[in-house]
């Protein structure tokens, strides 16, 4: 089985070094992609003019850029052998000559706004494509989110991240069944600041879709709940092939444990109460709760029957 | 510095003029002097989440002030709370645990670089809350410096009080009335979380990072073990994980990277339990723990506990029991990634990551001294050392081709392959009394020559066994294996109509297989001893010793469970954005599934799901959103189970749905309002056991010898959730917040027993608990502006939970509580 296995990196480091190859031949002949910096690069249409012509009208924007980072674009020595593309405003808003020459027309000029989000996420990702390389397969993107939709370089709320609001609160806008969630009796203490909503999902896109994976490649929850990762010599298989949400709601819920169902028993006897399983206990009169004998359910080193 | 120049027009670089650096010492040390008064402030205050109610001013509206080459914001907010509880003190902890005491409630600390050009950093800033006994604390720090370095650093600690005392409760019978109105898995550790991130260069071709993860837990947990009766164990709790991270970026040419990560995770749990609950005594003044469950109708701890007021030594019982088996695992993990969109129109996302580590356990302990009545034994011991090892294989891969402008087609392909072999080397030793089946008895010897260990060497006499005694020495080698080998392909179209309208449909496929000989039908590698002359407890000897001992070897059987499940989902996303300022998205996925043999995993594993979602945001007005949220999930799973005569018949759903609207039609007042509604509800078909026996007419009759009934589990919850919050800014010194939040649940669990057509609890004692309930928490604050910069603030919340219904044969959990915080904040 383990040699079977190993067929799979194998096949996969294969195609990784393809793509690599095929990408490295590409860029000999090719011209760049949509999404690269050079598709708005200068051409025979409009001029770049600098961040100065552009505070002339728009003064407050000019402000609030030169308190953010994005101001330094404006520094020459940014990006070495890189041209005026990638400089101040028209790094985002592209070349403004025709937008100054039209009296300021909008149309003459890329605006963020009403753009679709496949617009904003080629204009952003130009330079933090190496941060979030897997937004435009995120779940976010394929709904329309943009990166505008929760950052604003120019009227941020928050300097960390130029955010519109702080978290949870800016994920709370539409994700309004998480309000509820994280107001259950029992929950994740998001609303209380300890934990954050990135702490688990990729915002910006992953595999798995929402959810982060561990640095050990297991469940984002393990990464707290370190107890519960094992490896276990014996092991509660649903925990591995399912998952804690198996069990749990993971935001918040008005059972104990974040769990699935108020009592354990009921829980339990969903999956075991087969007709065969003749050591299931009276339910009726003792052992009214499986997890008071079976405490170690998530895996065990020392107990086929998770006891200890 | 120099603005660029290679521009067609051209203006005096202003912006630039203002920037002038103001180096040298004097910069210097005031920069630093602010570092440190600022990390000082913050490492003992607290903000964010925590801050107290409404501002006058918020933060970001201050001004600020320029400090050498840094434009400084700086907020704390220090004061003190007042809180009073009634009721349920535990579950007021449980859910909310703030106390009494003074608090600096929150700071924030942010500074930028004038000049963009700082001496030790560009931006610095700093959030922290929670700081004087809070139960939740943190503090997170951001320090970047343009092109040199960025740095995370974060900070947490949880004070986490748990005690819900329905969980894990024996729930004894009122008369005879022995109650137990803590929670035996009560847990009281503080946990502390600390993340470290550096990245070298950002901005560079080549670019660094490292990382460093903290994650320690100790403090008071409770537990049980069942060994005849459930006795509680006090259980130290001590948890580490850390987490060593090392990584490198290098763009090998535009859009094109090439990513490895190193990391090594460590964890050890040095955890213990010991039972320290002898709380009854016998005849002769022996202190002795009688377990937790008391009901003598049941035979617990046995039929009759106490005689003339002493616990009856030939009941279950407990003198000592002390389990250690202190864990270390390593697992280290390599990962490489690339991410390309350098291609016209192809994007390539692709990483594979390789962990190999292990977990072990070489001094495992655990001893016991009492008396379990159904085996006879009078103290055992379990020891031997674990060693599971994991192997794991990760990776994906998505590429998306553009087609046209408006056009998108992606395939990602995902596997996780993990191999875990583990064993455990057992021995197992027990001794037996040498007479009657009591705990006043003495234990007998077995010293055979050709035994080894020679065990109960502080007794005398002859042990005792019954019918259902174990081994007197039985060594078990246990060998598991599991291997996890998933596969994902989700092939998606993407189609944008315009700015107005887009959508994708697509098609995923998982393929999951599990191969585990985990089941409780294996048999074990073991060499069991049964002493001289004694019954063997039913297993024929394997071989006979020269002094009579019984030997038992048992090959090991390593058949195990193999599951082979595939799923076929249909995906289907929509957009719309029919104006401006609204936005709908709706969302479909159906899944179908089957296993081999029809089975899958779990009996309530969906074979068929349907999950439908619809958001909608209406922002008609800057100072009016309007959103909402629609979340229907329907699952089923009819088939077959993986052995038995019925069927699960399992059907589930969650149905979501909910409103928020929020309007801040001028600067002195804003409004927030919404309502949730969420209902769940699931029906399985059981085989229970209800502690009468079945009709043979039951289809669980025939299984079971008429032990288990056949039933059909329904249980039902639906929460009702109301909330507003207002606030209110009369004059430009005052500031009032009022906000109310309501969880009205409602539930339910009942058997309904198609043989006979009764409808019943399994257990009549079990509270429904939190299931049914209402939990308030209105609050209010106000903020008063003193001077510039220094504003008064109050604030108060009210918890409130009540249950509906019978509370149990327990402390009821109701609690209300009061809670006053006065406080200080002072901006700039």
């Amino acid at each position: 089985m383990l040699t079977q296995s190993r067929t799979i990196p194998t096949v996969f480091i294969a195609f990784f070094l393809a793509c690599l190859l095929n990408t490295t031949i590409s860029a000999q002949g090719q011209a760049a992609n949509p999404n690269s910096q050079t598709s708005f690069a200068p051409t025979a249409g409009p001029q770049y003019v600098g961040s100065d012509t552009c505070k002339t009208c728009h003064e407050d924007q000019y402000k609030q850029i030169e308190a953010t980072q994005h101001w330094n674009t404006n520094l020459a020595n940014l990006k070495k052998g890189t041209g005026q593309e990638w400089h101040g405003c028209e790094s985002c808003h592209g070349p403004g000559s025709a937008h100054v020459e039209g009296g300021g027309d909008k149309s003459k000029i890329f605006s963020f706004k009403g753009a679709t989000a496949q617009q904003v996420s080629a204009r952003c990702q130009t330079c933090h494509g190496t941060t979030h390389p897997d937004f435009q397969r995120s779940v976010h993107y394929q709904a329309d989110v943009s990166c505008i939709t929760c950052h604003s370089p120019h009227q941020a709320k928050e300097q960390v991240a130029l955010l519109k609001a702080k978290t949870p609160t800016l994920c709370y806008g539409c994700h309004t069944d998480a309000i509820a969630d994280f107001n259950r009796p029992f929950h994740h203490r998001v609303n209380e600041g300890l934990v954050q909503c990135q702490d688990c999902h990729n915002v910006h896109g992953s595999l798995p879709k929402a959810a982060k994976i561990s640095t050990a490649q297991d469940q984002i929850c393990l990464k707290c709940h370190t107890e519960k990762r094992g490896p276990f010599v014996f092991n509660h298989l649903p925990v591995k092939t399912e998952g804690c949400t198996a069990c749990h709601v993971p935001h918040g819920s008005n059972n104990p444990r974040l769990l699935t169902r108020n009592n354990v028993n009921n829980l339990c006897i969903e999956c075991h109460g087969l007709s065969t399983f003749l050591t299931l206990h009276n339910q009726a009169n003792k052992y009214q709760a499986c997890t008071m004998c079976h405490v170690a359910i998530h895996g065990s080193n020392a107990s086929d029957v998770f006891f200890k | 510095m120099k603005a660029n120049s290679n521009r067609i027009y051209s203006s005096p670089p202003r912006c630039l003029e203002a920037t002038k650096k103001e180096s040298g010492w004097r910069v210097f040390r005031r920069v630093m002097t602010l570092a440190v008064a600022g990390a000082v402030l913050c490492l003992s205050a607290n903000l964010a989440a925590q801050q107290l109610g409404v501002d006058v001013t918020s933060a970001q509206q201050e001004s600020g002030t320029d400090l050498g080459n840094y434009h400084t914001n700086f907020d704390i907010e220090a004061g003190y709370r007042f809180v009073g509880t009634e009721g349920n003190a535990s579950m007021y902890s449980t859910w909310v645990n703030m106390q009494q005491g003074p608090r600096i409630l929150s700071s924030d600390l942010s500074m930028r670089s004038l000049n963009h050009d700082g001496f030790l950093f560009d931006r610095l800033n700093m959030s922290s809350f929670g700081y004087g006994g809070d139960p939740e604390t943190a503090t997170r720090l951001t320090v970047s410096k343009d092109k040199w370095y960025d740095f995370n650093f974060t900070y947490r600690h949880d004070l986490n009080y748990w005690d819900y005392n329905v969980l894990a409760n024996p729930l004894n019978p009122v008369n005879p009335y022995v109650v137990v109105n803590q929670s035996p898995h009560l847990m009281q550790p503080s946990r502390d979380f600390q993340n470290y991130d550096l990245t070298i260069m950002p901005e560079s071709r080549l670019r660094f990072r490292a990382g460093y993860n903290y994650n320690g837990s100790q403090g008071q947990t409770d537990t049980t073990f069942h060994a005849g009766t459930d006795i509680l164990l006090v259980q130290p709790w001590r948890v580490t994980g850390q987490t060593y991270r090392f990584g490198a970026d290098y763009r090998i040419f535009s859009q094109t990277t090439i990513s490895y990560d190193q990391t090594f995770d460590t964890f050890k749990n040095d955890t213990f339990q010991v039972d320290q609950n002898q709380m009854f005594s016998l005849q002769n003044g022996t202190p002795v723990d009688i377990g937790l469950p008391f009901n003598p109708a049941a035979g617990l701890p046995c039929s009759t506990p106490f005689i003339n007021g002493s616990y009856n030594p030939k009941c279950n019982g407990d003198f000592s029991y002390v389990r250690s088996g202190p864990v270390r695992s390593f697992l280290p993990t390599e990962q490489i990634s690339l991410h390309s969109s350098f291609l016209k129109r192809v994007d390539l996302t692709a990483r594979y990551a390789y962990s190999s580590g292990y977990s072990q356990v070489t001094n495992y302990l655990e001893e016991f001294n009492g008396l379990e009545s159904r085996t006879n034994q009078r103290e055992f011991a379990f020891t031997g050392p674990s060693n599971t090892k994991r192997v794991l294989d990760d990776g994906d891969f998505e590429g998306t081709w553009h087609i046209t402008n408006k056009l998108a087609f992606s395939e990602a392909f995902r596997f996780y392959n993990s191999r875990s072999p583990g064993t455990l080397d057992s021995v197992g030793t027990s001794c037996f009394p040498n007479g009657g089946t009591s705990l006043l008895s003495g234990i007998g010897v077995f010293n055979s020559p050709g035994v080894s260990p020679q065990i109960c060497l502080n007794g005398s006499g002859t042990p005792v066994h019954t019918g259902s005694s174990p081994a007197d020495v039985d060594y078990v080698n246990y060998y598991r294996y599991l291997n996890l080998n998933f596969k994902y392909n989700t092939a998606d179209l993407e189609y944008t109509l315009n700015r107005r309208v887009g959508g994708h449909i697509g098609y995923r496929y998982a393929d999951k297989q599990a191969n585990s000989n985990n089941n409780l039908s294996n048999t074990d590698a073991g060499t069991a001893y049964f002493y001289p002359n004694d019954a063997q407890r039913g297993a024929p000897c394997t071989q006979t010793l020269a002094d009579g001992t019984c030997v038992v070897m048992t090959p090991v059987v390593t058949a195990g469970d193999y599951y082979a499940i595939t799923e076929n989902w249909g995906i289907l996303g929509v957009w719309v954005r029919p104006m401006d300022t609204l936005r709908l998205n709706g969302d479909v996925e159906i899944m179908a599934a089957n296993g081999a043999g029809g089975v899958l995993f779990t009996r309530i594993e969906p074979r068929n799901l349907q999950h439908y979602k619809l958001r909608g945001r209406y922002t008609p007005k800057k100072w009016l959103a309007v959103s909402g949220t629609l979340n229907w999930i329907e699952s089923q799973n009819t088939g077959p189970d993986t052995d038995g005569t019925i069927t699960a018949n399992h059907h589930d759903h969650n149905h979501y749905a909910g409103f928020d609207i929020s309007m801040t039609p001028r600067e002195l007042i804003s409004f927030d309002l919404g309502y949730d509604y969420n209902n769940v509800v699931s029906t399985t078909d059981v085989c229970v056991n209800l502690g009468t026996p079945s009709l043979a007419a039951d289809p669980c009759y025939a299984d079971s010898n008429g032990a288990n009934t056949f039933a059909i589990w329904h249980y039902q919850n639906t929460v009702n959730s109301v909330y507003f919050n207002v606030i209110l800014r009369p004059t430009k010194r005052t500031a009032f917040a009022a906000g109310y939040y309501l969880v009205d649940s409602t539930g339910s669990d009942p058997l309904f027993l198609p043989t006979t057509g009764i409808v019943t609890v399994a257990n009549p004692l079990q509270p429904l608990g939190s299931l049914s309930s209402l939990y308030h928490t209105p609050s209010a604050s106000l903020a008063f502006a003193l001077a510039k910069g220094w504003e008064a603030k109050g604030m108060w919340n009210y918890y409130d939970y009540h249950e509906r219904g019978n509370p149990g044969p327990i402390l009821p959990r109701d609690f209300h509580s009061n809670t006053g915080t006065i406080a200080v904040r002072y901006a700039f």
